[in-house]
């Protein structure tokens, strides 16, 4: 068989220490997604196009729930909204028990139109409006208030309410990870979060049922965990002492990283990012040594988004064109920019060619579609020679991409879902430019 | 009238049933009735009655024995014979006075000296103070022999005329077959009387307070009768009815009312006959040189030695069960027992959880095929964390950390005192075992005397505790690991008798749990460390023969190693079957191989509302008639510390019982009209752990079945076979709202009666559960719909 052909390249030699079995050369290939061709993915659905794996959502899940559930009795995860909400994922969390953390009014909507019990919605974000706390006490959803204001405006909305609304206040504390995450919430140190709470339990008007607070995002660090779960008991205990009244939960937030490699790490995430277990016990175990009786443990609720998403999520792109940057170096164009594959701002996504090629790699820029000088997705990235027409695979794209992608220069491609039995369906079909236009109106001066 | 004198009343009435062991208030007003056929016999037999309660009373007596005629009903017949025997006079009232305060006092006597050991003192009484009175008073005060008992026809004339007299008359001459008759005047002579008349009064109150009684009467007066026509023309001849009557209650008494009625207690009960037979020529012969009757002595010898020895097996056995709560009906009885037996059997169990906590597989269970739990050592559970594909490691499974199970917490099962702790033998590598330490790092961990519970393979220096600190249950006393023969991480649990590390186990049920059929299963489980287990097993039982973990069984017969081999077609036959099923609370069970089990999680609404301390009081309303006064449910306990429900208004009362995980009636007594009854039908059990689509299913004793001719029908047959079964569905109505802990809760309840293939629903009922209580039962009968809403007298 003839073998197609490679231009040449010339590259300097950084050969790495060596080691028994060699360097890595070469790429692997990822020629199917769940048992489906990525050729016929292609072929059935277009490219670019996000492909998400029902069965990689449910396993995430459920080894989230095993690593905290067989380390204490009462665990409940809420699926964060704003990391993926396309319906069909929300459901399959919420199917396999997930409430709803959501962070606007359209999140809420979204949740209850998914099914989700009112009571199940735990409503976040610095950012409530009054329609928006008036359709969260409807429902009966937790709100998690984030600052005074808020409070007195809840205050006022609860006022002729027949049932107390429930909250949960927002915490910021010094978990020892810097920088510290303070404009969330109120802050512990300072007295301001006790002050708070005293408010809400002595204005008779609201529930107090829960304490929240989320330390960061992409915390490396397990123990900080450990200090804010136990920072967080003691404030619960102290509620109970001296305001009696019963936390019911404590929300440890979300923040667990996955195992995308941050931009500027220097070892690839795999070997450096700790597993969910050690965030488990970091936590369970300050909560069960923080003193509480042994029935009267607090619920622990987790807001796990990208722990839970990002792995089953995978983006199937083609290469455009091929080019020489005026440095020497090479420089490839792919159909999907920055405006879909929004995380590559701060992860250096793996990315893999989907069919074999020979052990020859060259360092490439990795360029999108967009005419923006922004539009670069790896800045380099060793690759085999890809040709017009291949295709590639980005991995792990399922948190944020599909909600803080752009309609930007190019449509929203279809996302399609492979489910257990490996049948593909369509969750999100490609936009079209009568969807696009749908909300337009020209004014009629400047129609002919 | 007031209280008092309706409680005096009621426990006169009670004495007259108690003559049949029984409180059938209809009853006793029959065989009120039956005795004024003598008016001066009725009229002495009430008085001392009446006196006997009253002394009962009085002096301070047991309370429950005063109420129920138990003290009295010796009086009663005292009072009954001594008018049989003298003629009325003042020497005769002087006697009674005398009689009823005798017998009340040898009944207490007797109460304290035979209650204690367990059996009741019938007639004993009686026929003392009458012998007392007879061999006494009789020479002392020269009193007229009665007799009434030959001349009764005079009596019926001087009561009601010529017409009564005639129509006795024409009674005592009705052509009654003579068995019948015989039968019949047997019944009447526990009364004192000779009347056919009388004796089909009776026995026909004895049908309506008891099919099961009123059966074994007819059996053991045809038994006597049988027996002594077949003694032959020697013997007196059919039973004379005056001592008839001691077979008819001595077959009542051991067949079926201080045993539990079954095929076997009717034959026990026929086997009293030839005995009461004998001990009545007996008793006659001899009493008779010293002038004295027999009385029901037969009867009450007869009856103790058959109780007394049943009393001493050392191995009761299923057959011939002493009723171990006297509810005064047979058919009672019966139905409280069959349904207890089942539903209670785990009373007196130390409640054992599960050591740990989330969702673990049970990955060997009760000698049912795993390759390590033989023989004597087989009544051990395993426990590992599976995935949903089945595998309990995530990626390469080469190391320890990969497994699921590895590094998590193992619980104390329940309340208890470390016995023994070994935590320094290292974990093994993935896939090798250590036979010489078989156990690896275990805590033995003592739950009361000889019982024990054993926690093995942990990880090496993971326990915090130490020998003789105590435990609660749910504290953690070390890591799950893979020391010992354990090929990969999981966690060996056992219950033992004896303190020692690899002691024999004992089959032990667990409290409560949440099972759930494995969704993988074992499929993927014993593959490669298994497989190497199951060869180095074999090589060393090639090299040693001797087997710490594998004893007896496994040595002599390869039987034990093919195990594995077997289940492997049986696991995955199971799979194939396994329809996707709802996790399910289990009470008092053991799990299985391949179940996922899990602790449950209680709901805290439920927990609250029906936790019940004493002293709780719920404030029934009619919500039809919200003004009228509420009826108060107060709860109490007994002098066994057992926990009841008592209505203020009827006196009803609605025992019950349960854990943690779940709320269940045991009993009722009382007015079944009474709102407390529709709270017992409804709630029967309740199980306090919310699990979608949870269905709870029970089973009713019988008595809460009324239609009388279905019941009438099974309770002839209910010693033998029950058609009928009475059944409890209760579940957990889906809240569009969503649980929250605390939240509403609202149940739907149902009671069916199945029998003859088609089920009756007799009442379905909706309960609301808000804030930490009952707030509202909604029941459906076919009497009527009534909702009551319950506040908490006092809030």
């Amino acid at each position: 068989m003839k073998q197609p052909y490679e231009r040449p390249t010339l590259r300097k030699l950084t050969a790495g220490a060596l080691h028994k079995f060699g360097p890595r050369a070469g790429a692997a290939p990822t020629a199917a997604l769940d048992g489906v061709a990525v050729a016929e993915l292609v072929a059935r659905f277009g490219s670019p196009l996000f492909v998400l794996s029902e069965r990689q959502l449910r396993r995430s899940y459920q080894a989230a729930v095993r690593a905290f559930g067989t380390r204490y009795p009462a665990v409940q995860l809420a699926w964060s909204y704003k990391t993926n909400y396309l319906n069909a994922v929300c459901r399959t969390f919420h199917q396999e028990g997930a409430w709803a953390e959501v962070v606007s009014g359209m999140e809420l909507e979204k949740a209850l139109l998914n099914g989700v019990p009112g009571p199940h919605i735990l409503f976040n974000g610095p950012g409530k409006r009054r329609t928006d706390l008036e359709q969260a006490c409807a429902v009966d959803a937790v709100i998690h208030l984030d600052n005074a204001d808020e409070l007195h405006l809840l205050l006022d909305v609860a006022a002729g309410r027949a049932t107390r609304p429930r909250v949960a206040l927002r915490v910021n504390l010094d978990a020892g990870i810097y920088p510290q995450w303070d404009r969330f919430g109120f802050n512990l140190e300072n007295g301001e979060a006790w002050q708070a709470l005293g408010r809400v339990v002595a204005s008779g008007r609201l529930a107090l049922v829960g304490l929240h607070c989320h330390i960061g995002t992409y915390v490396l660090q397990p123990k900080a965990y450990g200090v804010a779960a136990t920072k967080l008991a003691a404030l619960a205990r102290r509620c109970g002492r001296e305001l009696h009244t019963a936390i019911q939960y404590l929300d440890l937030g979300g923040g667990f990283p996955s195992t995308n490699t941050l931009k500027g790490a220097y070892l690839p995430a795999a070997d450096t990012v700790p597993p969910l277990d050690e965030y488990a016990e970091a936590i369970t175990g300050a909560l069960l040594g923080a003193g509480f009786p042994a029935d009267e443990l607090p619920l622990l609720v987790l807001e796990a988004g990208r722990a839970l998403v990002d792995d089953a999520g995978s983006l199937i792109g083609s290469v455009l064109a091929n080019k020489r940057l005026a440095d020497g170096r090479r420089a490839t164009i792919l159909d999907f920019g920055v405006n879909l594959l929004f995380t590559s701002f701060w992860y250096d996504h793996h990315i893999s060619p989907t069919r074999e090629f020979s052990d020859q790699t060259e360092p490439t820029v990795l360029y999108g579609p967009l005419c923006m000088n922004i539009d670069q997705l790896r800045n380099s990235i060793a690759l085999p020679l890809l040709a017009p027409g291949d295709t590639v695979v980005v991995h792990k794209v399922g948190a944020y991409n599909m909600s803080q992608w752009q309609q930007f220069i190019n449509l929203r491609p279809n996302v399609v879902m492979i489910d257990e039995a490996g049948a593909v369906h369509i969750i999100r079909a490609a936009e079209t430019l009568d969807y696009l236009q749908q909300l337009e109106r020209v004014p009629a001066h400047l129609l002919p | 009238m007031t209280p008092t004198l309706q409680s005096f009343l009621r426990a006169v009435l009670h004495s007259y049933a108690m003559l049949f062991f029984s409180q059938h208030r209809g009853f006793a007003a029959v065989l009120l009735l039956v005795s004024f056929g003598h008016p001066v016999v009725g009229a002495a037999g009430l008085a001392s009655t009446c006196l006997a309660v009253a002394g009962a009373r009085l002096g301070g007596f047991n309370k429950e024995w005063t109420d129920n005629g138990a003290y009295s009903f010796n009086a009663l017949l005292t009072g009954l014979g001594l008018a049989s025997f003298f003629a009325p006079g003042w020497g005769l009232a002087g006697l009674v006075v005398v009689g009823a305060g005798l017998a009340l006092l040898l009944s207490v006597a007797l109460g304290g000296w035979l209650g204690g050991r367990g059996l009741p003192f019938l007639s004993v009484p009686f026929v003392g103070t009458v012998w007392v009175l007879l061999l006494g008073a009789g020479p002392l005060l020269n009193l007229p022999a009665a007799e009434s008992g030959i001349y009764w026809l005079n009596e019926a004339y001087a009561l009601g005329g010529p017409r009564l007299a005639s129509a006795a008359q024409w009674v005592g001459d009705w052509p009654w077959p003579p068995l019948l008759a015989t039968y019949l005047r047997a019944l009447s002579a526990v009364l004192f009387q000779d009347s056919a008349l009388g004796g089909l009064l009776v026995a026909a109150g004895l049908l309506w307070h008891s099919r099961i009684a009123f059966s074994l009467s007819v059996l053991g007066f045809l038994g006597a009768y049988g027996l002594l026509l077949l003694t032959g023309p020697a013997g007196s001849g059919p039973p004379d009815y005056n001592l008839g009557a001691n077979y008819v209650v001595a077959a009542v008494a051991v067949g079926g009312v201080f045993v539990i009625p079954s095929a076997a207690s009717y034959g026990w009960a026929l086997l009293s006959v030839p005995v009461t037979v004998v001990l009545l020529a007996g008793c006659t012969t001899v009493l008779d040189r010293l002038g004295l009757p027999a009385l029901s002595l037969p009867y009450c010898a007869t009856a103790l030695l058959f109780l007394y020895v049943l009393l001493l097996r050392e191995r009761p056995g299923a057959s011939l069960v002493l009723t171990p709560i006297q509810r005064y009906s047979p058919e009672r009885n019966l139905y409280a027992y069959a349904t207890a037996r089942v539903r209670l059997a785990h009373q007196g169990a130390v409640p054992l959880t599960l050591p740990f906590l989330g969702a673990w597989t049970c990955t060997q269970g009760y000698t049912d095929g795993g390759p390590t739990h033989l023989g004597d050592w087989g009544q051990a559970l395993d426990f590992a964390i599976t995935d949903a594909d089945g595998r309990t490691y995530h990626g390469t499974g080469r190391a320890l950390s990969d497994y699921y199970a590895y590094n998590k917490p193992v619980l104390a099962p329940a309340d208890g005192v470390v016995q023994e702790v070994i935590q320094h033998i290292e974990d093994n590598a993935i896939g090798e075992v250590n036979t010489r330490e078989n156990w690896g790092n275990t805590v033995v961990i003592r739950h009361a005397a000889g019982l024990f519970t054993q926690l093995s393979h942990l990880r090496a220096h993971s326990v915090p505790v130490k020998v003789g600190d105590y435990v609660r249950r749910g504290d953690i006393i070390g890591t799950c690991g893979s020391s010992g023969r354990s090929p990969e991480p999981h966690l060996h649990f056992q219950v033992q008798a004896t303190p020692y590390v690899g002691s024999r186990t004992l089959a032990y049920p667990l409290a409560y749990f949440v099972a759930e059929a494995g969704a993988a299963g074992m499929a993927a489980l014993p593959t490669q460390p298994l497989k190497k287990l199951k060869q180095q097993l074999s090589q060393v039982l090639a090299s040693t023969g001797s087997l710490a973990d594998v004893p007896d069984g496994a040595a002599d017969s390869p039987a034990g190693l093919t195990l594995e081999s077997n289940r492997t077609p049986d696991s995955s036959e199971m799979l194939a079957s396994a329809a996707p099923q709802m996790p399910q609370l289990r009470h008092f069970a053991v799990p299985v191989a391949g179940e996922t089990v899990r602790p449950p999680t209680f709901n805290r609404t439920l927990s609250q509302a029906l936790r019940l301390p004493p002293g709780y009081a719920l404030d029934v309303r009619d919500a039809a008639a919200p003004a009228a006064p509420a009826q108060r449910w107060e709860v109490f306990t007994d002098a066994y510390n057992l926990a009841y429900l008592r209505c203020q208004r009827t006196g009803a009362v609605l025992y019950f019982g349960g854990d943690e995980s779940v709320f269940y009636c045991t009993a009722f007594y009382g007015d079944e009209s009474s709102w407390l009854f529709l709270l017992y039908q409804a709630a029967y059990r309740v199980p306090l752990a919310s699990l979608p689509g949870q269905v709870v299913h029970d089973e009713f004793p019988l008595t809460v079945v009324r239609n009388p001719a279905l019941t009438w029908a099974q309770d002839v047959l209910a010693p033998f076979y029950r058609f009928l079964r009475p059944a409890f569905w209760a579940e957990e109505v889906p809240s569009m709202a969503g649980h929250w802990p605390g939240g509403p809760v609202r149940l739907r309840s149902r009671v069916v009666v199945a029998g003859f293939g088609r089920a009756r629903e007799v009442q379905a009922a909706e309960l609301l559960f808000t804030e930490g209580r009952l707030a509202e039962l909604r029941v459906r009968r076919a009497t009527g719909s009534f909702t009551l809403t319950c506040s908490v007298a006092g809030a």
